[in-house]
Order: C-alpha cells, then structure tokens, then sequence
C-alpha cells in the first residue's frame, strides 16, 4: 500500500495530481481556491488581524474579521489559540468582548452537534414564516447556483462561493436568506451548496446558521434589505446592477415581511 | 509506537501523542458524504503537506488496520456522525484512545443549549475572565 505523493514542486502540480486522484470530488467543485491551506498561512492571518477593530467593523464586507474559519474548522488552529492571541494583541478579553463571543457561536454549534449528529439535518423546529416544509422547493434553482439570477449582488455571492471557497458573514446572511425566503427554497438545498463549496463548512455551523435564518431554529426568519443590503457593501453591487429598477429587496421590513411570509412580524 | 489517526477535524499534530507516527486517510465515503470538491481537498492536502503526516486513499478502516501496530490508535474526538461510526469499527478491533481537543471553555454540569444565549449566560464570565 503506496502512501500519495508529498512533494510537489508548485500548486498546479499540486492541483493536477489531485484532479487526477479525486475523480468523484473533482465533478462536484472543479476549482482551485487562492486561499492556501497550512499552519504557516493560519498563523500570518492570525497576525494580520485587529481584533480591536472588529465590533465596529465586522458587518461591513471590507470590516476587520479574521478570515480564519477554515483553519479553525479543520483544527489546524484552536479556538482557545485564536483567543489567547487575540486577547494579548488587545490588551484584555472584556475589550473583544464581541470577538470571543463570535468564536463562542463555533463551540455552542459544536456541543449541538455532539448531542444531535445527523438531526442538525432536521428541521429542529417549525418555520415561523406561516409556510409548512412543503411549501419550499427540495431543488435549489439552478440560476442561483451558476450566478444568473440577474441581482448583481447574490450573483457576486454565488460566484466567489465557488471560487473562494469563502464569504463574508453578511453575505452568506444575505445569501441564505434570498434562496430560503424570496425564492422559498428548502434551507436543506442551500444548506448542502454551501457545504460542497465553502472550505470552512462543517455541517453544524453550516446547518444551523441556515435553520437559524429559516426560523427552524430561532424565533423568527432573519430578511434583510436593499438599504441594509447597501450600506455594508458601499453600494458597490447596487451601482451596476441590471435589476436595480426592479430590486426585490427594495421595500421596508414590515412591507418585505407582509410580501413574503403568510404572517407578519420578522425583522 | 502507536498510530495516530489524523483526520479532517484535527489537522494540527500537536494534539497528537509526539511519539506516535501520523497517518491521514482520504476516504471516498468521507468525500461524498461530506459533499467535498477539489478546492476543500487541496485546501487540506496543503496543510498536511507541511506536517509529518503519511497521507493514504482508500476505506479508513481498511488503511489503518493495515497499518496499526500492536500498540493501538490514538485519535482526536470530534461530533462528526461519520467519524464517529469509524472510531467505533476501530474500537471492535484495536486499542483505540479518544483525546479530546483544545478546550475553548470549560462548563460544569448540563449546559442548556436550547439557545445560544442560555450558553452564552453560563460561558460568558469564564471567557471573558
Ligand atoms: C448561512 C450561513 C452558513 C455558515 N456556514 C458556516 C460554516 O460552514 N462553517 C463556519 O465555520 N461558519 C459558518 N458560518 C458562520 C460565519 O459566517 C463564518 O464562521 C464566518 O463568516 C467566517 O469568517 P471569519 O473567519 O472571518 O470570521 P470572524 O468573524 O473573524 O470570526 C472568528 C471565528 O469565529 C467563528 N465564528 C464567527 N461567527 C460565527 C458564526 N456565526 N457561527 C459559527 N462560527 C462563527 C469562526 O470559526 C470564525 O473563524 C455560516 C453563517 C451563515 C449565515
């Protein structure tokens, strides 16, 4: 029994020994992301980031967050690591206060998964969006998934899904919340797109951020809209957008919510 | 010496006993059921890359039954359903120890995970201690 090959002399060597071992794998997601797996580049990031400036930045796509998920995900490094250092950068943990309770959303997922395993694939609770599960398509439409919905935005989204393997948290908000309520899309088919693409998926965090925007796991659908939508992009998807005239999210909550749900009341 | 599984949640061999030798299984089944594409595994090919990890291909339990010495199997605990299953075959043949990753907060008793601010009402002092 032959162990694979470890010495490459550069990433498309690398890549092409890989599309050629993983077939199977190679069908699902062809590409290659920038984003370099490794210690070494977990550690540079790890030193690049400010948490100080995280709280008042970090719903905004050009915010202050650590990119660090993937090499948290895949243990390359702790949470408990990435809070040490975070907390000796900052001076003390009461001032990143809303970082480590970010990295505390990771553990709370992950004592979730302890208990439920394969249920995190489950609705953990009803909608509370008036519709019933079957209301939602099992499919995710398949302009969603190749970027030709027409909304500059969501269409930007899914393409650097694919090609990163990353996106910000405001987005896969955003993202999420387009395939489960505007399109009234199964959380599960979103769920599982994400998962084949995003380097960080894990099907705790994944799932239930999804159930969380669903309403399946939290009190009421999480909308957003085009106000929200620009403000924390700089309008730099709305400025070019060829729907921009006909924008779905052009509306205020209690206009959205009365739009797409059969009861009031989501926010 | 004793084998050490290292698999997609622990991808850092200091959790790992340092007198044992480090194996990695690429399992189709894994792949599948995990809904994997070529990005995650040149993601997770290049980590290991750096490491002094042995990386294989082919049904997990096969490869490491293959390779496990008189010794036994040391791996890291993860809530992955699919690994889970593994580490029980594993454990129908092998001495197999269980450690447990880095901490982030230690919480005694039943902690109620009804919602993330119950948890965050017991977790809070300790993190931000
Ligand atoms: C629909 C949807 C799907 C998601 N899928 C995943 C997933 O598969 N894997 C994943 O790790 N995160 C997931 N998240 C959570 C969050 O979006 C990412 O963890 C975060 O964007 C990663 O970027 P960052 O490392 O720069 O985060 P930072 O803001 O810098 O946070 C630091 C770390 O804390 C953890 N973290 C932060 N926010 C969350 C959160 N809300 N939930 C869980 N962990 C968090 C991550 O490990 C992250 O690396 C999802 C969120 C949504 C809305």
């Amino acid at each position: 029994m032959e162990p694979l090959k470890k010495q490459f002399s550069s990433r498309p060597e690398l890549a092409a020994y890989l599309q050629q071992q993983f077939p199977a794998a190679t069908e699902r997601d062809p590409e290659i992301s920038p984003w370099r797996g490794g210690l070494a580049e977990a550690l540079r990031k790890l030193a690049e980031f400010k948490p100080q400036r995280y709280a008042a930045t970090r719903n905004h796509l050009d915010g202050q967050v650590s990119g660090l998920s993937p090499y948290i995900r895949h243990g390359i490094l702790s949470l408990a690591a990435v809070k040490t250092q975070a907390v000796a950068v900052a001076g003390s943990a009461q001032v990143i206060a809303k970082f480590i309770s970010e990295l505390a959303w990771r553990d709370y997922w992950q004592r979730l998964y302890v208990q439920w395993g394969t249920g995190v694939w489950l609705d953990r609770e009803e909608y509370k969006t008036g519709w019933s599960p079957s209301d939602y398509a099992a499919e995710l439409p398949a302009d969603i998934q190749e970027g030709r919905t027409g909304l500059g935005c969501m269409d930007f989204f899914s393409r650097e899904l694919r090609s990163t393997g990353y996106l910000h948290n405001h987005a896969r908000m955003w993202l999420a919340a387009y395939v489960v309520h505007w399109r009234r899309v199964q959380w599960q088919a979103g769920a599982r797109w994400f998962l084949v693409h995003l380097l960080d998926g894990d099907a705790a965090s994944n799932n239930l951020s999804w159930q969380w925007v669903a309403s399946t796991f939290s009190h009421k659908p999480y909308i957003f809209n085009r106000e929200n939508l620009e403000k924390f992009t700089s309008g730099r998807f709305c400025q070019d957008c060829h729907s921009k005239t006909q924008c779905p999210f052009e509306a205020t909550y209690p206009d959205l919510s009365a739009r797409l749900f059969q009861i009031g009341g989501a926010a | 010496m004793k084998l050490a599984w290292m698999h997609p949640d622990c991808l850092n061999t200091d959790w790992l006993p340092p007198d044992s030798r480090a194996v990695f299984v690429f399992d189709d089944d894994y792949l599948a059921a995990s809904g994997w594409g070529l990005k995650r595994i040149m993601f997770v090919y290049e980590t290991l890359l750096e490491l002094p990890v042995e990386i294989y291909r082919g049904p997990t339990v096969d490869i490491l039954a293959q390779l496990a010495a008189v010794d036994g199997i040391v791996t890291v605990d993860t809530p992955d359903p699919w690994l889970q299953a593994r580490i029980t075959e594993l454990r129908g043949r092998f001495a197999v120890d269980v450690i447990p990753p880095p901490a982030f907060v230690e919480l005694k008793g039943t902690v109620n995970l009804q919602r993330f601010s119950r948890y965050w009402n017991k977790a809070e002092a300790k993190l931000l201690a």
